[in-house]
């Protein structure tokens, strides 16, 4: 693994108030917002799972990589207009969703304008009267800066350590 | 001992509501439909090379298949006979052969027994070890698709799948064969396996409701039905059921579904351009329904999307509870642009994140957990609908309803399972081969 060049103590501050910026627009169902404000146009956002296999089988030639998401701009588009179209019953009562970021490192980008941003997230929703689920990753981000000197999502790579999913699904931000 | 006859009503297209929730009945299921019907294992694909392998369920069984040195695939129960413990804890690999984790005992890939740890010290010649090998299940492929099953007396895949073939072949066969792409995604849903097998099986009545917001949004050609605005136009689809159960719906011309803008233009043009050989290869006929979109299920837990291009098996556990495994199917033919957005439009609807799967997740998980209120619990379900227009379909030899939207393939579905619970043995299924249609069409 190439050797990363940790940020200044001031940016490190600045990416991670935009990483909680980012949760609690999405927890106040700012999507349309933060789609608009805070993702790249090209962005890529995949959430993968690990298939299980022996540390030692090199012969296997199958994907590993079990997707759960696979978006661009466009997809995550379609999403957020899927919650705006005021039929979306499944979040009727809402749902409630709470990210928790730790471990968190930024790192200088490959471009002089990127970071890359390291962290582990644990994710507690809430629907319906009885359903808590929690959704234990990490995420590999890339954040860009733009002309304007704000910071937006180029991409996210999550990956989710439980194998199944045992919280119905994984629809929702992650 | 339960009473089968009150469980479900063909004639009359109701089903007791109790099958989703009693415990005794489950224990029957697991006897009588997942002891002895085929149940979908792999696809080639997945396990293409010799010693390839990968784990999956029949029923609650957990089962190892493994591509064999003659290129055949066997499968064999996951456990040691020695004492039982779980001899392969991956999902999928390549083996020379699989070693209990326990004492060590090593099985070859043909499940045979070869050795064992210290044999002579500590067994002297008491080992019968010929007899020792992993407990072997019955399996056959229909196009790459493989399924097991636990009963040596049941008909052949190909016979199980009967005339259901005849839609089945479209999409399996129609361009030269359809693939897997995996690992499967896996979810836990807490509803009963009937609830997704009967809804993908037949219920173009949910689709413009539930999914309201999801069609909305995504566009496509089921992109109209959104909030219930318009029904499918007269003469739009067909529902179909088969003798062993197998069902499927059709929405002519609908393929890409739920593939909107340049994406969707793709597969479109895809279809539109393969049809000829479709028909060249099967018939006119046949033709006619390439490019459609099917939800269909093949009985007992093994449902897909045609044009949404879903695979799943909805393995039981428990009467309240199924693990889901989730493939993307795809033509072996198509570019490899196109598998791309396929695969990448199904995990965006039917995926583990899906905006459709998680429409009818909510939905299938309070149909079955409000049976605990034993007021609930009690009485019928309905699925009458269309019962006076199903007739016999002389093209496929199938039962079919003549419109998109209707109940056809649930009262097929349950007339079957009804069958499964009654008879005590497959010869007792196959005296029915004659007569399956009569209650269906009320003669």
């Amino acid at each position: 693994m190439e050797e990363l060049n940790p940020v200044a103590h001031e940016i490190y501050i600045e990416v991670q108030q935009a990483l909680f910026k980012e949760t609690r627009m999405l927890r106040e169902e700012r999507w349309r917002e933060w789609l608009e404000t805070m993702v790249e146009k090209d962005i890529v956002y995949r959430a993968i799972v690990s298939q299980l296999r022996f540390r030692k089988d090199n012969r296997y030639t199958g994907d590993k990589d079990v997707p759960s998401l696979d978006e661009n701009w466009a997809g995550l588009d379609r999403r957020v207009a899927q919650m705006e179209s005021g039929m979306q019953w499944t979040t009727d009562p809402a749902e409630r969703i709470r990210h928790f970021i730790t471990n968190l490192e930024v790192f200088e980008g490959k471009n002089p304008n990127e970071y890359v941003i390291y962290s582990n997230c644990q994710t507690v929703r809430n629907r319906r009267v009885y359903e808590e689920m929690t959704y234990c990753y990490g995420r590999n981000d890339i954040w860009r800066r733009g002309a304007d000197g704000k910071l937006r999502l180029a991409r996210r790579d999550v990956d989710v350590d439980e194998r199944f999913v045992s919280g119905k699904n994984h629809n929702f931000p992650m | 001992m339960v009473d089968v006859n009150s469980l479900v009503d063909v004639k009359n297209g109701t089903q007791a509501k109790r099958i989703f929730w009693d415990a005794d009945i489950y224990k029957l299921e697991l006897e009588r439909i997942f002891g002895r019907c085929w149940l979908f294992l792999t696809h080639d694909s997945i396990i293409p090379n010799v010693g390839d392998y990968t784990v999956t369920f029949m029923g609650e069984d957990e089962v190892l298949v493994v591509r064999q040195r003659d290129g055949s695939v066997k499968a064999f129960l996951n456990y040691c006979t020695h004492r039982g413990a779980r001899v392969v804890n991956a999902e999928a690999g390549n083996a020379r052969g699989f070693t209990c984790t326990y004492h060590g005992w090593a099985y070859g890939l043909d499940g045979a027994l070869e050795s064992v740890p210290f044999e002579k010290e500590v067994y002297g010649n008491v080992l019968k070890k010929d007899t020792l090998g992993m407990k072997e299940v019955r399996v056959e492929s229909y196009k790459g698709f493989w399924y097991g099953n636990f009963d040596h007396s049941a008909p052949n895949l190909a016979d199980y799948l009967g005339d259901y073939r005849w839609f089945l072949d479209i999409w399996m066969d129609g361009t030269g064969g359809a693939e897997l792409i995996g690992p499967p995604a896996r979810s836990i849903l807490k509803c009963n396996w009937k609830t997704p097998t009967e809804n993908f099986i037949g219920d173009a009545y949910h689709v413009g409701w539930t999914h309201a917001a999801s069609l909305k949004a995504l566009g496509g050609p089921l992109s109209v039905l959104a909030g219930n605005k318009h029904l499918p136009p007269e003469g739009a689809g067909v529902q179909i059921t088969s003798r062993h159960g197998h069902g499927v719906g059709i929405l002519f011309n609908a393929g890409p579904a739920l593939m909107g803008g340049e994406e969707g233009a793709m597969a479109a043009k895809w279809y539109a351009e393969n049809q000829p050989k479709v028909a060249r290869r099967l018939s006119e006929a046949q033709a006619k329904y390439y490019g459609s979109h099917f939800n269909a299920s093949i009985f007992p837990n093994n449902s897909y999307l045609w044009g949404t291009n879903t695979f799943k098996v909805w393995h039981p556990r428990g009467p309240h509870q199924i693990e889901v495994f989730t493939w993307t199917i795809v033509e072996k033919s198509m570019p490899q642009e196109l598998k791309e957005a396929v695969r990448r439009s199904m995990l965006r609807t039917f995926g583990t994140g899906g905006m459709l799967e998680s429409d009818d997740s909510d939905n299938m998980e309070s149909m079955t957990n409000l049976n605990r209120g034993p007021h609930i619990v009690t009485g019928m379900l309905n699925s009458q609908m269309g019962m006076e227009n199903d007739h016999e379909d002389e093209l496929s030899g199938n039962v079919i309803g003549p419109s998109a939207i209707g109940e056809t393939s649930y009262r097929g579905f349950y007339r079957a399972y009804r069958e499964y619970l009654k008879a005590k043995d497959w010869d007792e299924i196959r005296a029915n081969n004659g007569k399956w249609k009569d209650e269906l069409l009320n003669r």
